[in-house]
Formats: C-alpha cells, sequence, structure tokens
C-alpha cells in the first residue's frame, strides 16, 4: 500500500499525459458523431498516421521537428478528408451497419497501408525537447509539458472554431439537428467533409504527442482508448472529452498500479482496463459522466 | 359488458411538458372507438403508452382485467393489444407472408431448436403459420401480393399489410393510428369497410384519425383530446356539437 | 394440400438461396412428392455435398501444379463456414453486429486443448464442451445486447480485446505467449482422424460432414419462427416488439448460438492445428469473420460459405503467386504486411458498391429482379 502511494505522484504524471492523447483523439470521435452520427472506427488511424508521417518527415526527410508535425497532422488531415470524399459521402445514406463495417474497414486498410510502408513494430519519433526533469516523487519528460501545451492549445483551437466561425456554428447546428441544418441551407454534405479533416488533424496530433513511438499497430489501441474517453465524458459532447480523457488517463494508470503493487497482479492485464471500462460505462452511464448522453435513438 | 379497457388518469411528460395529462377513459368490447384531436393532441403517445413502448409517470390502463402498465411491449401483444404505426413500419425486406407470419410469432411455441431440427410439432406450426397467413392477407384483400417484398409495396397497401399484420397476433383490441394517411377516397371507403369487418369479427377498434368523414362515419363513440387532455366523450353527434371541439380545432367545421 | 408439413408445405424463405417458380406439387405418391420437396428445398445441400465428396479425388492432382494444398485449405474453409454462418445468423439476420467473436472462437479452441492436454478428455468429448463453454461465456456478457449499433460493436470490440488480454495473461493456465502444443489430433472412438497417411483427407470429410449439419441447422432455422423473428427485430425493433416478438431474449439467443458456433469451429481448429497461442485469437481474426459474413453475404446461408472461401484462399492465392508468375514485385513477397490492405478495399467496397454481398444480391437478382450493385452516386429524390 505504501509503495503504491509513494508512486502516486507518477502515476498522476503518467495519467495526465496519456489523458491529453485520449482528450484529442475523443473529440475527434465527437466531432465527426455529431456532424454525421457515425461512430469512426478509424479515428485510431489517423493518430498512426501522425506518428508515422512526422517520423517520415523529420527523421527519414530531416526537415525540423515543428515543420514535420505541422505538415504531418496537415497531411492527416487530409486522409480524412479524403475518406469522408471516397466512403462516407458515398454511404451517407446507409444504415449503422454498413457504416461500421465500411469505417472497420477502413481501419483495416489503413493500418495496413501503415505497415507496407513503415514495418517495423515501432519508429522513434523525436521528442521537441529530449530529457527529463524531477518533480516531488515523480520524473516527468519534458515531453510532458509539450504534451500538456498542445492539448491545450488544441482544445482552444476547437473552441475558437466552434464558437467564433461560421463553419463551426454550422457544425453546430447539423449536431442538433440534421434535417433543421439543411432546411436553413446549412451544407450538411460539406460539414461532414468538415469534421472528418478536422477529426483526422486532431487525431494527427494526438498521434505526434504519442511520442517517443509511434508504429503502424497502434491505431486500434488509441481508438478504442480514445472512444472509451468520448464515452466516459458523454458522447457527442466535444468538450465533455477534456474530463473523459483526464478520467481515463488517470484510471488506466491508477487501477493496474493498485492491482500490480498491493494485490501482486500482473501489469499485463493493462491492456484490459479501458475495455473494461468502457463497457461498464456504456452498460451503466451511458449518457457518461457529464451527461448529454445519447442513448441510441429507437 | 365489461369495458374492455380501462385508462385512469394516464399521464406522461416529456422533459416537463405533459404530452398526455390525467387522461380517462373506458372501452367497451367490440366498438369502433375513434380519438381525434389536433395535432399534437397525444394521441400517438396514448397508443405508444398503452402498447408499451414508453412508460407512463402515472395512472393506470387495465386491459380486460389486468394492469399493462409496465409490462414489456411482447407481453401486452401476447395480451391482446396489437397496434399500426402512424409512419408505417413493415418489415421491408421480408415478404408479404414473412410480414404477417412475424405477426402470428407468439402464437406458436416452437423453438429454436425445435425448428431448426425440424421436429413434427415444429413443422406442423409452421404449415399453420403458412396457411393462416394468407387468411389474414385474404381479410385486406392482399392475398395475391403474398411473395413480393413488403416494401416493393405502394403505400396504402403497406397500410394495409400492417393491419394484416396486427391482426394476426389475434388481438382483443386493435390500435390503429392514422390508417388512412395517404390514402385516396376509394382506398379510404375500403379501409372503412375493413375496419368494420374487423369489428365484426370480436375485434375492438381504437382509432386515431383526421380523416373526419370517415371517423365519423364507421365510429360509435369519439374521444378528443386537446393538448394531452380529454376535452370530450360521446357518440360523433354529441361531439361534433361540443363548443369545446369546435374551439379546438380553431374553427374548422368537423365533418367538412 | 393441407398441412401435413411434407409435400404440400411449401419454402416461406431460402434463406437468400433463388428458387424455381414451378411449384406444382402434380399427381405424384405422396412420399415421392415430399422426396421432391426435399431435393427442392436441399437441392443447393444436394449439390455442395457431392462437391465436397468429390473434391479430394481430383483436388489432389490439381494442387500441386496450382501450388495451393487445396484439401488442406478446404478444411480451413470449413471450419471459418462454422464460425461465419452463426456470426451471420447474429449480424445478417438479427442486425446485431460482433466485432469480438474472436474471443469465442479462442475460448472454444483452448477450453478443447485444455482439457486435452490438461484432463486427458478425448477431442470428441473436448470440442462439445468447447461449444458449452463458448455458449455459457456468450450468456454471460448477453448484456452488451442492450447496446444498439455501434455502442455494440465498440462494446464488442472492447470484449474481444479484453478476452485477448486474459488469454495472454493467465499464463499458469494458457501458457500465455507460448501457447499451447502437442494438442492431440482428431479422433472419434474406434476411429482416428488426424494421424495415418491420410489425415488431411479424414479432418476435411469430417470438418466437412460437422459444416454441413451446422449449414443444414441454420438453414431451417432462418425459415422458422425464430429466423422471422430475427429478421423482424432487425428492420424493425419496435414494430417487433409490438408485434409479440420478446426482442431482447430473441437477440441473446442469437448471440449465444453464434458464440456456441464459434467455439465449436475453435475446438476443432484446435486439434487439426496442434497448436495455439492468444495472437491467433485477436481483433484480425474477428474482423476476418466479420469480413467472411459482409463479402459472402448478410442475412444469407450460403454467404458464409462463399464468404469463408473466398476469404481463406485469397492469401493462398497470393502466397502461390510467385509459383504462377515466376517473379513478382518484392512488396508481393510478404503478404501477411498487406493482407489488411486487401480486407479493408473489401470491405469498403462491398459495403459502397454490394451492400448485401455476393450471394444475397444474386438472390435478389433472381428473386426482386434487382441489381445486385448498388450505385452510392446516384441522385435520390429525397435526401
Amino acid at each position: 500500500m505504501l509503495d503504491f502511494l509513494r508512486n502516486f505522484p507518477q502515476y498522476l504524471a503518467n495519467g495526465m499525459a496519456n489523458g491529453c492523447l485520449y482528450i484529442l483523439v475523443a473529440m475527434g470521435f465527437n466531432i465527426i458523431y455529431n456532424s454525421t452520427g457515425i461512430i469512426n472506427f478509424a479515428q485510431g488511424e489517423f493518430s498512426m498516421f501522425g506518428g508515422l508521417f512526422t517520423y517520415a518527415l523529420a527523421v527519414s526527410a530531416g526537415l525540423p521537428i515543428p515543420l514535420a508535425a505541422l505538415l504531418a497532422v496537415l497531411a492527416t488531415g487530409a486522409v480524412g478528408g479524403a475518406m469522408e470524399r471516397l466512403m462516407i459521402h458515398p454511404l451517407r445514406r446507409a444504415g449503422v451497419l454498413t457504416a461500421i463495417i465500411a469505417t472497420v474497414g477502413a481501419s483495416i486498410f489503413f493500418k495496413s497501408l501503415g505497415r507496407v510502408f513503415w514495418p517495423s513494430e515501432a519508429y522513434k519519433v523525436p521528442e521537441f525537447t529530449p530529457g527529463t526533469f524531477r518533480l516531488p516523487g515523480a520524473t516527468v519528460s519534458k515531453q510532458f509539458l509539450w504534451v500538456t501545451g498542445l492539448t491545450v492549445v488544441c482544445v482552444a483551437l476547437v473552441y475558437l472554431f466552434f464558437s467564433r466561425t461560421r463553419a463551426g456554428k454550422a457544425m453546430r447546428a447539423c449536431s442538433v439537428n440534421r434535417q433543421a441544418a439543411t432546411l436553413v441551407g446549412i451544407n450538411v454534405s460539406r460539414m461532414s467533409l468538415y469534421s472528418f479533416v478536422l477529426a483526422a488533424a486532431l487525431g494527427g496530433a494526438a498521434g505526434l504527442i504519442n511520442a517517443p513511438f509511434a508504429s503502424y499497430g497502434m491505431g486500434l489501441e488509441i481508438g478504442i482508448k480514445g472512444f472509451t474517453a468520448s464515452v466516459v465524458g458523454g458522447l457527442g459532447n466535444t468538450f465533455g472529452a477534456v474530463v473523459g480523457g483526464l478520467v481515463l488517463g488517470l484510471l488506466e494508470e491508477l487501477i493496474p498500479g493498485f492491482l500490480n503493487v498491493v494485490l501482486g497482479v500482473s501489469t499485463g492485464y493493462k491492456g484490459a482496463v479501458s475495455a473494461i471500462i468502457l463497457i461498464a460505462v456504456l452498460l451503466f452511464r451511458p449518457q457518461g459522466l457529464l451527461g448529454r448522453g445519447i442513448a441510441e435513438k429507437v | 359488458m365489461e369495458d374492455i379497457l380501462v385508462v385512469e388518469g394516464l399521464t406522461k411528460t416529456f422533459g416537463g411538458l405533459a404530452a398526455v395529462k390525467e387522461v380517462s377513459f373506458r372501452v367497451r368490447p367490440n366498438v369502433i372507438k375513434a380519438i381525434i384531436g389536433p395535432n399534437g393532441a397525444g394521441k400517438t403517445t396514448l397508443f405508444d403508452l398503452l402498447t408499451g413502448l414508453y412508460r407512463a409517470d402515472r395512472g393506470r390502463a387495465i386491459f380486460q382485467g389486468k394492469e399493462i402498465l409496465g409490462l414489456q411491449p411482447h407481453r401486452i401483444a401476447a395480451l391482446g393489444i396489437a397496434r399500426t404505426f402512424q409512419t408505417v413500419r413493415v418489415f421491408p425486406e421480408m415478404t408479404v407472408r414473412e410480414n404477417v407470419m412475424v405477426g402470428l410469432h407468439h402464437r406458436a411455441r416452437a423453438g429454436m431448436f425445435a425448428s431448426a431440427l425440424r421436429f413434427p410439432r415444429a413443422r406442423r406450426e409452421e404449415a399453420w403459420m403458412w396457411e393462416e397467413s394468407l387468411a389474414y392477407l385474404d381479410m385486406v384483400g392482399l392475398e395475391m401480393q403474398a411473395e413480393n417484398r413488403a416494401g416493393s409495396l405502394p403505400f396504402g397497401q403497406q397500410r394495409l399489410l400492417e393491419v394484416a399484420r396486427a391482426l394476426a397476433t389475434a388481438p382483443r383490441l386493435l390500435l390503429l393510428d392514422e390508417p388512412a394517411a395517404g390514402l385516396n377516397d376509394y382506398e379510404t371507403r375500403e379501409l372503412g369497410e375493413i375496419i368494420k369487418r374487423i369489428r365484426d369479427g370480436g375485434v375492438t377498434v381504437l382509432l386515431v384519425e383526421h380523416d373526419m368523414a370517415l371517423v365519423m362515419s364507421i365510429s360509435e363513440e369519439v374521444l378528443v383530446l386537446d393538448h394531452g387532455e380529454v376535452i370530450s366523450e360521446g357518440t360523433p353527434e354529441e361531439v361534433r356539437n361540443d363548443p369545446r371541439v369546435i374551439e379546438a380545432y380553431l374553427g374548422t367545421e368537423i365533418g367538412a | 394440400m393441407e398441412g401435413d408439413g411434407k409435400g404440400a408445405r411449401r419454402v416461406p424463405r431460402d434463406g437468400g438461396v433463388p428458387r424455381g417458380t414451378g411449384d406444382t406439387p402434380g399427381r405424384f405418391s405422396s412420399s415421392a412428392r415430399s422426396l421432391l420437396s426435399i431435393i427442392r428445398s436441399y437441392h443447393l445441400f444436394l449439390g455442395l455435398g457431392v462437391f465436397l465428396a468429390l473434391f479430394p479425388l481430383w483436388a489432389d492432382r490439381i494442387s500441386r501444379p496450382l501450388g495451393i494444398p487445396l484439401v488442406m485449405v478446404m478444411r480451413l474453409v470449413g471450419i471459418y463456414t462454422i464460425a461465419a454462418v452463426g456470426l451471420n445468423l447474429l449480424i445478417g439476420y438479427a442486425g446485431q453486429v460482433s466485432l469480438g467473436h474472436a474471443a469465442f472462437f479462442g475460448v472454444g479452441a483452448y477450453t478443447s486443448a485444455l482439457l486435452c492436454l490438461k484432463a486427458h478428455f478425448p477431442p470428441w468429448l473436448g470440442i462439445p464442451a468447447a461449444v458449452a463453454v463458448s455458449a455459457v461465456l456468450g450468456f454471460t456478457v448477453a448484456p452488451v445486447l442492450r447496446l444498439k449499433g455501434h455502442y455494440l460493436a465498440m462494446a464488442t470490440l472492447g470484449l474481444g480485446m479484453v478476452f485477448f488480454v486474459f488469454m495472454r495473461e493467465m499464463t499458469w493456465l494458457t501458457g500465455g505467449n507460448d501457447g499451447l502444443r502437442n494438442i492431440p489430433a482428431l479422433y472419434l472412438p474406434g476411429l482416428a482422424i488426424g494421424e495415418g497417411r491420410d489425415y488431411l483427407r479424414k479432418e476435411y470429410f469430417f470438418i466437412w460432414i460437422i459444416a454441413l449439419l451446422v449449414l443444414l441447422f441454420c438453414h431451417n432455422l432462418v425459415r422458422s419462427r425464430s429466423g422471422r423473428a430475427m429478421l423482424a427485430l432487425h428492420q424493425s425493433e419496435v414494430a417487433a416488439e409490438v408485434m409479440g416478438v420478446d426482442v431482447s431474449w430473441e437477440k441473446i439467443k442469437a448471440f449465444v448460438l453464434s458464440a456456441a458456433l464459434a467455439g465449436l469451429a475453435g475446438g476443432i481448429f484446435a486439434h487439426i492445428q496442434g497448436y495455439i497461442d492468444p495472437n491467433l485469437f485477436t481483433i484480425v481474426l474477428s474482423i476476418q469473420l466479420v469480413t467472411m459474413v459482409v463479402v459472402g453475404g448478410m442475412e444469407s446461408i450460403w454467404g458464409a460459405v462463399a464468404g469463408a472461401g473466398v476469404i481463406t484462399f485469397i492469401p493462398k492465392v497470393v502466397e502461390a503467386l510467385p509459383k504462377w508468375l515466376g517473379e513478382v514485385p518484392h512488396w508481393l513477397e510478404k503478404y501477411s504486411n498487406y493482407e489488411g490492405i486487401i480486407y479493408g478495399l473489401i470491405l469498403v467496397l462491398t459495403m459502397v458498391f454490394m451492400p448485401k454481398g455476393i450471394t444475397r444480391g444474386l438472390a435478389d437478382m433472381v428473386r426482386y429482379r434487382r441489381s445486385p450493385f448498388v450505385n452510392p452516386w446516384r441522385k435520390k429524390a429525397l435526401e
């Protein structure tokens, strides 16, 4: 028990860092869900692209890291846009089942594409500023500051987009009622495109802060954790994702930490924690911690 | 004879807005009782409450001496209440006959294994359902369409199919939600005849309908809802002359 | 023609199979009539049975030039058919997505393997036990069926992950990543199947006899009361409920049955492979099973066969390509690298252009004179 408490600050720091990642992915889920009603099973693969693109641009092509990161995020956004035009748009009238299977297909496709071009198990994405510093009770990488900062910037930008821009307001209207939005002259199809580009860019940003490693296989895990975060925060509640991401990040450190240190359970079970949280929240509190839940309509 | 359905103090609110408010009425067996009222008066909500799709906030609904509020929809169906929907909900990818056979579902017993292993009892039952379904299609005049895809039927016939499917559950009480909506005059008259035949076959009919000509010509009793409340009840004549009803319809002439 | 349930009984639904319109029993004696009716209802089974029975006769001769061990691969097709037909009941008929069926497949495999290795069960008892354990497990997690659509898909994906982690981490039982080795080969009392010179062929027949029985079971099921209930709740849950269908119970039944069949497939799989480890039962397998269902055709029993065949043979064909072509571009060499590209494209393209899959698309073409393809860019009158 004492060991667990001693490690506590470290759990907090790690949890916060992961939480930032989940926040960005979860916001992507929410944005797409709000404007199209689709859960994008390929959301995690956007992060994979973010990470691998950054690697390719920064390491293989030797660009300065900030530029590489920016370009990687933009390129991932473009992937999202292409996916929307080529697949989601033709399927816009199809049923839920079709949308699920198609986005699952896209996820497999993206993952495999990543594997063809970047076949190793892991690529080291350079940290923005290498090194660590010590806080009382925890060792924190300097990257952590960047991760937090970037997340705050992204959340702020998304907030400004939704509250200040025409497109953002139109997308909010879509999330309330797509039909009514059409009637007042909003181009719903274009909003769907925007939402995919935005969600992909956010996913890409999450991928590049997932440093130090990126690999073709990371998408599934990030995807399911990001979705869990969005459900914890209340699916469709874009900024609930902030709470959801942090809560999930912390729980995911604290629960296995507790089980491991106090009860001696292998840390290998860590991979199941978020999935169990996901199922539990879906079954017992589908509206999420913050409410505005959307139990799927009859 | 004892009333087949007794509704008392039925209330349902959505987010503070009462869709159905303290509604009480009785339905005698073997009559056609119409429920009318302006749009948003709570008629469909009332049906949704009686068939278990929504949970009531307060009130009672006694069907043949048994409380039905709080029961699951399929239990209520098994007790003998069937309905059709305002927005047609046939099973579009199944054939017309299969749609009716779903209505027969709860009257058969064969389980998954009995059916899949084709036990004699399951086969007899299946054969029975196969024959029986045609009888119900015959009743609404769709027997020629039995093998067509239900989704390919014209709209009016889909409504009739819903009626046949509902009848196949062998109800004592049939709730029809705007069955004439979208039908032409000829089809509406046909529908009126079919509803009367249903009543004559021993099924009590509750009818939500906007077509006043149809309502006034076939129903024995009329219940008028406005803003979720009962504002009038009686024979078509009484209701037609009730000033409250006329006011609710904002001066529109009833039966015009 | 009154319902003695035999000759007079026409078949309401062919599980998506096109059927001749000639439906005149004629003046035959009743036994001849019932024989005719059986042939009519089951002609596809007879055809498939005859094909499968004769298959090994010529398969061996062309396997070598083709570079694909046909009988060996067909064993796997049979196993995947069993799992896919169960999953099709759930996804295609009842409309409930599961992205986690690899879990049941894996649990089936582990159950039978462990019983045989640790409790010295014979495989012919281990496999039924695998079915039972998978079914019980399916029933245990059935509460997730309260979820709909995307949520159910995500929850089952999560379940698959949880099971995978447990299979990997419970090393005292499952051997963890090292897996289980030396799983006994198949045998029945008095009949060794997985041994001897001809073991591939014997396994092939064993598997396909079971697969055909499963297909027959499901074929009958979907044309029955239960099958109609599944189809109905898929198309309108509310209408099905109001018609007296106990929707949640029907969903659970479909889920448990599909879990049991996945367990059956997994149990057999363990014994013909002789070796299992958790990495065989990941999300990849779940998606493969879904791909089989989707490509073959949802709402179609035969779709499972077609889908299992197509998806199992694709990698074998690709691996054999160098043999056919002499030389291939180097990126084509390691199939596992891009198999996902193929699966992904198949899933997406099927959804966009032929959402009902091969068999069902063709069946509808015959039955309703509809093109099996859809044009997603066609403008509809109403958005």
